[in-house]
């Protein structure tokens, strides 16, 4: 390319840089830019020191800018470095600002450091060494102890369509686990581990957060990393192992290779026993699954691969099909912390060495870190700002496996610090929502951020209920409200559009009112834009005998005095139930009244005045109304008092769990007996 | 005197005094009783005429629970479903276990402090008609009340220093030493262990406690010597450390095995009428009506096995007016 053909491309870019209007990053470029698949791709080469617990590593990153506008800067994220000292972003963060320090020594604690880097030398670029470049920033808070993110300036930008090519070495020191990531006795968990590209967004911002207190957000691209570890230790990693080499000096290479995932983890340790299961489905690819398995859960083994099946299944059918053809399932070491976490193609679960079936582990983080798979690994939504849209989608898909493959759940609690669990299998928990409203948090009447509030500025307590329990209500509300047809069809068709991509929220809105026909702007105002609350209720029910006439009557010429108690017609009831909105947050509600006679009405009422009033006047009495009786609102913070009826089993009710407890105080005064 | 002769004595005795093991469960289903009606009223409270009565009663409701809890005051807050079934005993046991009694709700923590005060008096009384020392249970209850009040306090202060400190400075040992551990059996045992040693230094001081009422009651240890009721106990152990130790344990074995009968036939939450929550209610009472009795057992027996033939030792002999030795 001639020189001024540069110069002229350069100042192009530097106008459009300067002021180039946002529009230029409308929806349909950003849809029409499906080249999503290979626009970070690393070439790696790592060795793990397993006596200085170090890694020693090679980068070759390409990057590629598939937006609208020139970059005259690439953003790195150094996510060990969070760990680095105690002042960092992260470790001051509402969410783990409580972290327990003390255990951590001197060898326990991180850092990442880039040794070198270099532009390698193209067309575009000659070959350049960038090291003294390199400058840690502080986008989100300004922190100057925190150095989770690097910057390197360029001379000369990366015009939409180019590609770059980085060379860097880096060393990095691995902690004992930190948030699922680290080395604990000779069990190493690898995850947001590597020097790694931000996104550059449509509208020409890196999105490239500090590390506080929420996952990941790539784009997608291609891995080929070569991980030297101790020979005879078991690995396991993003991708398919393509190639094993043996070192002479007691250590082997292993070659593991991915297309179209935007990140890769892996994991090494001696003890991991592994076994490999095939996937197999009339109307879905086959998948290899391969599972890590440590030694004190051997007996899980078949609930990881029928947990990974299901999800495999389900999500498949309902969704989209997992398009990858093997599957890595870790079963994380005792008190490695690496457990329950989502990686493209890999994901750890999670048991304890006692487990029965009642307590879902390991059935319940299989499938929601499988399910991942999809809501994350491939509809791959930013989760800095909107953690909601793979945590939110995976809990009510992850529960509606639940409801159609497993029995009730049941109560489960652990004795002795943990280690004997006891399986309360008469307690049956909901069915309808289960697990989506365990945080008590949700009844809290101090409201909480709207979902809508970008995850890493979540407040306390915001981050576990907006990410994942008010998000799963939210989508279990709309298929409740949609009806399941229509609702997995608006999801099979949001992530046919959104595969391999970065959907938004506004995304995930449009293809819902697209799919089902509806503007439902209404029901996204109230519960994501707001933080209003649900609540609808039933108000004062009254049902009585109409007396008949009583006063002043009409007797052919003359007035009458008519005393009541004369009339023998037939007796009418005059019955009266007030359904009330408690909450700010509007819905439109079904209110089912039933009478003594066995007859059953039902109204409809726009949920939009704060009360509502149905009277009726007939031979039967009003015993039962119902609002919401089929509790399509699932995100009504309080559904106890959705229902009134004539005669409520309350002192059965309250005797009945009232007299279990007392037994258990009874119990606690014999123990305090024993010391008397 | 042999273990199994000792623990058949110590049963007749129990079962011919039966009428105040049923004055105790009287007094502890009363207690309970009192702090349950709050709750009961609370959880109609919280239900009012909603349907949710409908399905809590036919087992449990989890929605309305959540409710509940975050609304619940006073005793009610303790409330929570893992009380059903095996779980009422669990739930103590565990928190016994690791000696956190003291941290109870303060609605609790204060019925099972008047419980513990009343069991000072109780176990008075208990000792000596099993001690058959001629005195009726409630005149010996109030004879040695203040002295058993005064070797309790004492051997609590010797539990709390147990709970507080030592078990803290073994968790910092098995923590050190499980450190680094990624398989989670060896940690079990460990924890298996540390109990195991913490309790057998309790249990010790409880059967410490126990024949220092005993040797109380026998030699009618004064006040102001009460120092030598333990004296007494610890060389009544020093010479039968075998058969105390057997006795014990024997009486420990009674009392898991009477929790393992309860834990099989213990109805979780599925009954759903009146006769049938009933009837749940008065398995679990007769489970109750048992540990007390076996609480009996312990002292009944124990007390059989002090009083057949051991003869306090010159140093450790009370200087107390011979004509109020009550030795039978
Ligand atoms: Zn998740």
């Amino acid at each position: 390319m001639g020189i001024i053909k540069q110069i002229y491309i350069y100042m192009l870019g530097m106008l459009i840089l300067l002021g180039g209007s946002l529009d230029a990053a409308s929806d349909s470029l950003r849809m029409s830019l499906r080249d999503e698949r290979a626009i970070s791709n690393y070439t790696m080469d790592v060795r793990l020191d397993t006596k200085k617990k170090m890694l020693f590593a090679t980068t070759q990153l390409s990057w590629k800018n598939t937006t609208s506008l020139p970059t005259a800067e690439l953003r790195f994220h150094l996510y060990y470095n969070a760990w680095r000292n105690d002042k960092s972003s992260y470790l001051t963060s509402v969410r783990y600002r409580n972290t327990d320090l003390s255990k951590y020594g001197k060898d326990d604690w991180a850092w990442c450091e880039i040794t070198s880097m270099r532009i390698q030398a193209d067309s575009f670029y000659t070959g350049l060494e960038v090291t003294p470049a390199l400058e840690y920033i502080q986008p989100n808070d300004g922190n100057i102890h925190d150095r989770t993110v690097l910057r390197l300036p360029l001379r000369r930008p990366v015009f939409p369509g180019e590609t770059i090519r980085l060379e860097f070495t880096w060393e990095e020191k691995i902690p004992r686990p930190f948030n699922r990531t680290g080395v604990i006795s000779d069990y190493y968990f690898f995850a947001q581990w590597f020097p790694k590209i931000g996104v550059l967004e449509y509208e020409g911002d890196w999105n490239c957060h500090q590390y506080i207190q929420t996952e990941y957000y790539s784009n997608f691209g291609t891995y080929d990393v070569k991980l030297t570890v101790p020979t005879g230790w078991v690995i396991g990693a993003t991708g398919r192992e393509i190639e094993t080499v043996d070192n002479p000096d007691s250590t082997t290479t292993h070659r593991f290779y991915q297309e179209a995932v935007h990140d890769f983890a892996w994991t090494t340790s001696p003890y991991f026993k592994v076994i490999n299961r095939r996937f197999e489905s009339a109307n879905l690819p086959p998948v290899d699954m391969r599972l890590l398995l440590m030694p004190d859960h051997l007996d899980k083994e078949e609930r990881y691969f029928q947990s990974t099946a299901n999800a495999l299944l389900y999500y498949g059918t309902w969704f989209f099909p997992y398009p990858y053809g093997h599957i890595t399932i870790v079963d994380p070491a005792f008190q490695s912390k690496s457990g329950g976490m989502e990686y493209p193609t890999f994901f750890t679960g999670g048991t304890r060495w006692l487990s029965p079936v009642g307590t879902r582990q390991p059935e319940s983080v299989t499938i929601h870190e499988a399910g991942h798979q999809f809501w994350y690994g491939l509809v791959a939504n930013n989760e800095f700002e909107h953690a909601w849209m793979d945590e939110g989608f995976n809990v009510y898909s992850q529960h509606r496996i639940f409801r159609h493959y497993y029995p009730r759940p049941v109560l489960s609690k652990r004795y002795f610090e943990g280690f004997l669990p006891l399986v309360f299998s008469a307690v049956k928990t909901n069915n309808r929502t289960d697990g989506s409203d365990r945080y008590r948090g949700f009844y809290s009447a101090l409201k909480r951020d709207a979902m809508a509030r970008p995850s890493w500025e979540h407040g306390p307590g915001a981050y576990g209920v907006n990410a994942y329990n008010q998000p799963a209500l939210m989508l279990q509300t709309l298929e409740n409200y949609l009806g399941w047809e229509t609702f997995q069809q608006v999801l099979a068709a949001y992530f046919q559009q959104w595969k391999y991509n970065h959907p938004r929220p506004e995304d995930f809105f449009a293809v819902v009112n697209d799919i089902s026909g509806q503007d439902m702007g209404w029901f996204f105002d109230e519960a994501y834009y707001s933080s209003n609350i649900f609540d609808y209720g039933v108000g004062k029910v009254s049902s009585k005998k109409v007396r008949p006439l009583k006063g002043y009557v009409e007797d052919q010429e003359n007035i009458i005095w008519n005393e009541q108690g004369d009339d023998n017609s037939e007796t009418n009831y005059l019955s009266r139930a007030y359904v009330r909105r408690w909450g700010e947050a509007i819905f439109p509600m079904t209110v089912r009244l039933t009478f003594s006679d066995g007859e059953v009405i039902e109204e409809k009422w726009s949920g939009k005045e704060r009360w509502k009033e149905f009277t009726y006047t007939r031979p039967a009495e009003l015993v039962q109304v119902e609002v919401d009786p089929n509790h399509q609102l699932a995100l009504d913070v309080n559904y106890t008092n959705n229902s009134w009826t004539k005669s409520p089993e309350k002192k059965a009710a309250a005797w009945k769990w009232a007299s279990k407890w007392m037994l258990w105080v009874q119990h606690m005064l014999e123990f305090m007996a024993f010391f008397s | 005197m042999k273990v199994f002769k000792a623990i058949k004595e110590g049963a007749q005795l129990v079962y011919g005094y039966r009428r105040y093991i049923f004055l105790v469960y009287g007094i502890n289903f009363l207690l309970a009783l009192a702090l349950a009606s709050i709750v009961a009223a609370d959880i109609e409270a919280s239900l009012g005429n909603s349907l949710s009565a409908e399905s809590l009663r036919r087992g449990f409701d989890n929605l309305w629970y959540q409710g509940f809890s975050a609304g619940a005051q006073g005793v009610s807050e303790t409330f929570d479903p893992s009380v059903a079934g095996i779980g009422a005993v669990f739930n103590g046991l565990d928190e016994m276990l690791q000696g956190k009694m003291l941290s109870q709700h303060p609605g609790i923590l204060w019925s099972a402090l008047s419980y513990w005060l009343l069991w000072c008096f109780l176990s008075a009384g208990f000792i000596t008609i099993y001690g058959q020392v001629k005195l009726s249970f409630f005149r010996g209850a109030e004879k040695f009340f203040l002295r058993f009040l005064i070797l309790s306090l004492g051997a609590g202060l010797i539990y709390i220093l147990l709970f507080s400190a030592v078990l803290p400075l073994m968790d910092q040992f098995v923590e050190q030493i499980s450190r680094d551990f990624i398989d989670e059996r060896p940690l079990f045992l460990y924890t298996v262990g540390k109990y195991l040693l913490l309790w057998g230094m309790i249990c010790f001081v409880s059967m410490l406690l126990d024949y220092s009422k005993i040797a109380t009651v026998r030699w009618n240890i004064p006040r102001k010597s009460i120092h030598l009721a333990p004296r007494a106990a610890l060389d009544f152990l020093r010479h039968y450390p075998f058969r105390s130790l057997g006795l014990y344990l024997m009486n420990g074995v009674f009392w898991f095995l009477a929790m393992g009968i309860y834990w099989l036939i213990a109805p979780g939450g599925g009954e759903r009428w009146w006769v049938s929550i009933f009837f749940v209610i008065i398995i679990g009472q007769i489970y109750i009506v048992i540990r007390i009795a076996l609480k009996c057992l312990f002292y009944a027996s124990e007390t059989r096995f002090f009083f057949s033939g051991y003869e306090i030792p010159e140093q450790a002999r009370p200087a107390t007016n011979p004509a109020e030795q009550t030795v039978s």
